[in-house]
């Protein structure tokens, strides 16, 4: 996604489990201006829930209200308008009736947005408006993005994600629970609480965490009625105590009157189960909603500059890396070794820098097959990567890099390889493209210790890739050893590129 | 709290139109003013009886209840009548004194019937249709609001023929068509009715006419539409209007002459009671005045009125500039309305106006308002138009302009089920360099050329994102495409704005308890709502000091020991209606104004749209704060309420008239060649 010059106006439609929401904005410099922001609520997850799909009456309500946001969008001369559909949607039996029907009635293509997706949004989010407000402790912060049909969490540690999962529950599912009698009710809370904080114990042996940061439309509107005051930065901060207070007035006003809504309650009572359960010192609580941080990743870029994103989405890869006991030190030399080769081609081929995030993702974690055994360690690789989450990073981009991944080694991608003929036509030469580079570095570090010191590559701009290789001292010896290993794995590569590979010594 | 704490509305409302009355007898008033405020009375307890009576006597139909408050009204609204017919006939002699006459009398107007034999035969008669009763033909059903003659007939002896006979015949005079009164000559005037009853019994042949006698009944003109199950509001509206005149009949007034058998055979078709048959002492129908006001070209006999002056502010090629640069805030009539219009006849024709989007409560003939936004849809512009159908009284014409934008392509929708839009604001979109911009204006009173002469209001100009924000957010509301969310600076009823202004009303209350300065101001037309007054009294009882100018209904009892001592109720009845509502709170020295579209009435902060914004701009406080002044040391027009309920005028002094010291203020914030001569002259007529 890259940033739009300034006084570019976009429109997000976010199609969610209980409402439909639409932002109009335009981005100023480094800030993003609401200039719409409309929600109508439709019962789509109710449908999808109880009855497994989305009913026509639904749908039909859904197709109206999307007609009058587009005309409204149409009214600011919007030229850049997505819409995507959240867990209501993707998870019902006709998702592609319903989104088919809406491009017929409406002319608006529905994206389904997978739920690592929508967590690396919503992180991309929280840390551009929480990101100052966290204070870095050995306890990590866990950002908890409350929706109605799912739930997504991240941890994150010295500004660093560490973790992140989605999880098939949120607060509409969640709102079955008030039938239950208080113990029981509080009991299932505390279990999901648990669930969320699972990812934790690679990290402590606890699940304390320091701070905890919702992102939840409901609490923010509560607050709002409340008129809790806000930080100066936008963001609701309650310490434990005042939020656990909030949700115990909240489930008796519930009880009571039931003048709130019961997703509002569920919301409540599991962020107050995750403090329980974590013992966070304080929430925070962003106004920000998916379609917000939506948008302003399409108007200001990811929050920091696609940079500061790529540095989120290493840390993860890291992280990774050490939780499936791989060993980083090589998996880091193996993404220097590839980023030098792959910068030499860059301009000459207009490599883009999502392959060379791809590719820096594959080589930290090419190895993590290894933790399942060494035998096929390559496509073991590949199934851990494809079952993993990086915040920042979307279901298909994680099926891409499983691939690169799985090619660093053993045979070139084949038509008789079902997985990779699976994969979109573009993806499967992203994936080619990309691992050849690759398998070129992983063969730079092959042996028990380092060799290779450093390695120069220059392209002739013609026919002629030039690899020169710094050997490390007491290690010249090997390098007719390496370099023989090289052009062995280098066939993707030559042919890819149509490109004569020399290999040469440093001194 | 006890009822006795209150004054009853619709005592109260009565008083209002007593205090409107009094104008008719003012001397600084000229004469054809007077008249003009006597024909203001009767159009006001015209729509008395629609409204407020026809609600009680269905409460009264139903429960029983009401049956004492139904007589006390009768009883004030007939003495009420009587003193308005004294003083008719007192300015119809001064009148007949500077040589205009007017006939109130058929039978001294013969002369000037026969004059106008001609034009009855050639012109009147074709179009009168005369509806009889009789065995084949049922009671008719009378409209609403206009006149008829009642002819009671008597076949001639010696009629042989088979023809149906009747006793009772009615004929509609058509002054829709003609006007209501005929001119002879030069400063001569004719009630239309007279020449009717000189003419017509040569229609009725076969029959001796016994008596003719003017009636006119007045029904119950409530709209209440179940909107919920309705899908095209605008055919059910229009249906609605149509079947107005089956609607029960509330009142019914007639000339001398009426037989007992007609008027037995009158209440018992409409199932009227005789208390609501009124006997009116000459002509009906004063309303109708106004129509000599514009017919009589005497320029001496009507009030001098300094024109609106054009604010030098708007002075610009680029309008749009202006209003970025701060807030504007305007008090029309003293201000011309035409920067409003034309600042959307700019927008029309901007090309970098993107979207138009208004509401619509009363708009007026060949307005130039409606007319700017066919133009701006014509140009290819998003225009949203909310137009309220239910505006009382305005219905017809609303279902008119509404079909003219929706022909020109504009998107017209009709608010929301069971809530009438009552907010005034336009809000234009325009894409600039620098990106979008929102321009907003919001105001207290209509969008209305012809009544912004003679109404007080503010109209209020902002660029500021927040207002702009609230203005969306109102417009995605009434056009169905979002609810609300958070307003940023306005409260809207039926969301925000009653807990707002209770809030800033129980905020003074604390600073009063803490021993603060503590002070509010609230001009409005009428407060009605019982929360708000009780809260209101709760101030008063922590020391809050409450100055309130309210023009119309009051039910609040200022002056209550331990109650409302601190209270004052004024009510400002004058040349122009005072109609601009203007809220203020000390708010412990940071002062706040607030303008709205909203009276403290319970039907406005719960059953409709509004929208109450703040000023904050240093000039636009400043010219509030000077309004509110200016009319709490009026002298000349200013009424104060007491705590039995009834309203004493203060003592006159003409220096102290805030229509003339607003207007010398406005001009002075004004460059000087601006408006000099246009302050030279003193007063105009207008409607309370």
């Amino acid at each position: 996604m890259n940033k739009k010059r300034s006084g570019a106006i976009a429109a997000i439609i976010d199609i969610g489990s209980h409402s439909v929401k639409m932002t109009i904005a335009q981005g100023e410099q480094t800030r993003m201006t609401v200039l719409e922001d409309a929600w109508v609520p439709v019962a789509v997850g109710t449908d999808t829930f109880e009855k497994g799909a989305v009913s026509n009456t639904t749908l039909a309500e859904l197709i109206t209200i999307l007609s009058r946001f587009k005309s409204l969008a149409e009214s600011y001369d919007v030229k850049d308008m997505s819409v995507f559909a959240t867990t209501g949607i993707r998870e019902a039996s006709n998702s592609d009736i319903v989104i088919e029907r809406i491009r017929l009635e409406t002319g608006l293509e529905v994206r389904l947005l997978d739920a690592i997706e929508e967590a690396s949004i919503l992180y991309s989010g929280a840390e551009r408006s929480v990101g100052g407000l966290i204070k870095d402790s050995k306890n990590p912060a866990l950002i908890l993005s409350l929706g109605g049909g799912s739930t997504q969490t991240i941890i994150r540690r010295f500004g660093k994600v560490t973790a992140s999962d989605s999880h098939s529950i949120g607060t509409m599912k969640m709102a079955d629970y008030l039938q239950q009698q208080p113990k029981i009710l509080h009991a299932l809370f505390e279990k999901n609480a648990g669930r969320f904080l699972l990812p934790l114990s690679i990290l402590n042996a606890s699940y304390r965490i320091g701070t905890l940061v919702i992102i939840n439309d409901d609490i923010q509107a509560y607050l709002k009625t409340k008129k809790v005051k806000k930080h100066t930065s936008g963001v609701y901060v309650c310490d434990s105590g005042d939020f656990i207070s909030f949700a115990k007035d909240i489930l008796a006003g519930y009880l009571a009157t039931s003048d709130v809504s019961a997703t509002c309650v569920s919301a409540f009572l599991t962020g107050a189960a995750v403090m329980n359960v974590s013992q966070a010192d304080k929430v925070l609580i962003p106004d920000i909603s998916l379609s917000k941080a939506y948008l302003s990743t399409i108007l200001l870029g990811r929050h920091g500059g696609a940079a500061l994103f790529e540095k989120i989405i290493k840390n993860s890869a890291q992280s990774l890396c050490k939780k499936y006991g791989s060993n980083l030190e090589h998996a880091e030399r193996v993404a220097g070794f590839s980023e030098v080769i792959f910068n030499s081609l860059k301009d000459h081929y207009s490599l883009s820098r999502n392959d060379r995030l791809y590719l820096e993702t594959a080589a930290l974690l090419h190895n993590v097959g290894y933790f399942i055994g060494s035998s096929d360690h390559h496509k073991h690789t590949a199934h851990i990567i494809e079952n993993s989450e990086i915040a920042g990073l979307s279901r298909k981009e994680m099926q891409i890099i499983a691939h690169i991944a799985r090619y660093h080694t053993k045979s070139a991608p084949k038509s008789t390889h079902p997985e990779f003929m699976r994969l979109d036509a573009a993806d499967r030469v992203t994936v080619t493209r990309v691992a050849s580079f690759l398998r070129i570095a992983d063969k730079l570090d092959t042996l028990s210790k380092p060799v290779v010191d450093s390695i120069r590559c220059v392209f002739d701009g013609e026919n002629t890739v030039t690899l020169q290789i710094s050997m490390k001292k007491n290690a010249y010896e090997m390098f007719d050893m390496v370099a023989s290993d090289v052009r062995k794995n280098a066939d993707m590569f030559t042919g890819f590129f149509g490109l004569e590979l020399q290999i040469e010594r440093l001194v | 709290m006890s009822d006795s704490l209150y004054i009853h509305r619709d005592i109260s409302l009565l008083e209002f139109n007593k205090r409107v009355l009094a104008e008719a007898e003012r001397d600084n008033n000229r004469l054809l003013d007077r008249l003009k405020f006597l024909a203001i009375v009767a159009s006001n307890t015209e729509e008395f009886f629609m409204v407020r009576m026809a609600a009680l006597k269905k409460q009264h139909t139903i429960s029983q209840q009401n049956e004492e408050l139904l007589d006390e009204l009768r009883t004030r609204y007939r003495a009420l009548v009587d003193e308005q017919y004294r003083m008719f006939a007192d300015i119809s002699k001064k009148m007949s004194d500077e040589g205009i006459t007017l006939y109130t009398d058929y039978s001294s107007a013969l002369r000037s019937i026969e004059q106008l034999e001609s034009f009855f035969m050639q012109d009147v008669l074709p179009v009168l249709t005369p509806i009889s009763i009789g065995p084949t033909h049922p009671f008719p059903h009378l409209v609403s609001g206009r006149m008829y003659l009642v002819v009671s007939l008597r076949a001639e002896n010696g009629r042989t023929d088979k023809i149906e006979k009747t006793t009772v015949s009615f004929i509609e005079v058509p002054s829709k068509i003609f006007g209501r009164f005929m001119c002879p000559e030069k400063n001569v005037f004719v009630p239309l009715e007279f020449l009717i009853m000189h003419f017509v019994p040569a229609i009725y042949n076969g029959y001796i006419v016994q008596s003719i006698v003017p009636i006119h009944f007045t029904r119950d003109a409530d709209l209440s539409i179940e909107e919920e199950n309705v899908t095209d509001l605008l055919s059910e509206l229009e249906t609605s209007i149509k079947r107005m005149h089956t609607r029960n009949v509330v009142r019914c007034m007639y000339t001398g002459g009426l037989s007992e058998q007609v008027a037995s055979l009158l209440t018992k078709k409409t199932m009227l009671n005789f208390e609501d048959m009124y006997e009116l002492p000459c002509i009906l129908l004063l309303q109708d005045c106004m129509e000599l006001y514009s017919k009589i070209d005497r320029s001496d006999l009507k009030n001098q009125c300094s024109e609106p002056f054009y604010p030098h502010i708007f002075k610009t090629k680029d309008i749009f500039s202006r209003i970025a640069d701060r807030q504007i805030v305007l008090y029309h009539p003293f201000h011309s309305y035409r920067p409003v219009v034309e600042f959307l006849e700019i927008a029309a024709d901007d090309p970098g106006v993107l979207a138009i989007k208004q509401t619509l409560y009363r708009s007026n003939t060949d307005s130039g308002v409606i007319n700017a936004l066919i133009r701006a849809a014509e140009n290819g512009k998003h225009v949203s138009v909310v137009v309220e159908l239910k505006a009382r009284f305005d219905e017809r014409r609303n279902i008119e302009w509404a079909k003219k934008l929706e022909e020109a392509g504009a998107h017209v929708v009709y608010g929301l089920a069971g809530l009438k839009t009552h907010a005034k604001c336009l809000l234009v979109v325009r894409k600039e360099k620098k990106g979008i911009v929102k321009y907003v204006h919001m105001a207290t009173g209509n969008y209305n050329e012809r009544t912004a002469e003679l109404y007080c209001d503010v109209s209020f100009f902002t660029a500021e994102p927040s207002y702009g924000a609230d203005a969306s957010m109102l417009f995605n509301l009434l056009t169905g495409f979002s609810y609300p969310t958070e307003w940023h600076v306005c409260a809207a009823a039926p969301f925000t704005l009653r807990a707002r202004l209770l809030q800033y009303i129980r905020r003074e209350a604390d600073y009063a308890a803490k021993g603060m300065t503590a002070h509010i101001i609230l001009k409005m037309n009428s407060l009605e709502d019982k929360e708000i007054v009780d809260t209101l009294y709760e101030a008063s009882k922590a020391g809050v000091r409450i100055d309130l100018i309210v023009r119309g209904i009051c039910i609040l009892r200022p002056g209550l020991p331990g109650i409302s001592e601190t209270i004052t109720v004024n009510s400002i009845i004058g040349s122009f209606l005072e109609h601009a509502r203007i809220y203020f709170f000390h708010n412990g020295g940071n002062p706040e104004y607030y303008c709205a579209s909203a009276d403290c009435m319970t039907r406005n902060l719960d059953r409709r749209i509004e929208l109450m914004f703040p000023v904050t701009d240093k000039d636009g406080t400043e010219l509030l704060r000077e309004i509110l002044a200016l009319q709490a040391d009026d002298r000349e027009n200013r009424w104060k309420l007491h705590s039995d309920g009834s309203y004493k005028k203060i003592s006159p002094d003409k220096k102290n008239d805030s229509f003339r010291t607003i207007a010398v203020m406005l001009a002075k914030r004004e460059p000087q060649k601006n408006t000099a001569k246009q302050l030279s002259g003193k007063k105009k007529g207008g409607k309370s």
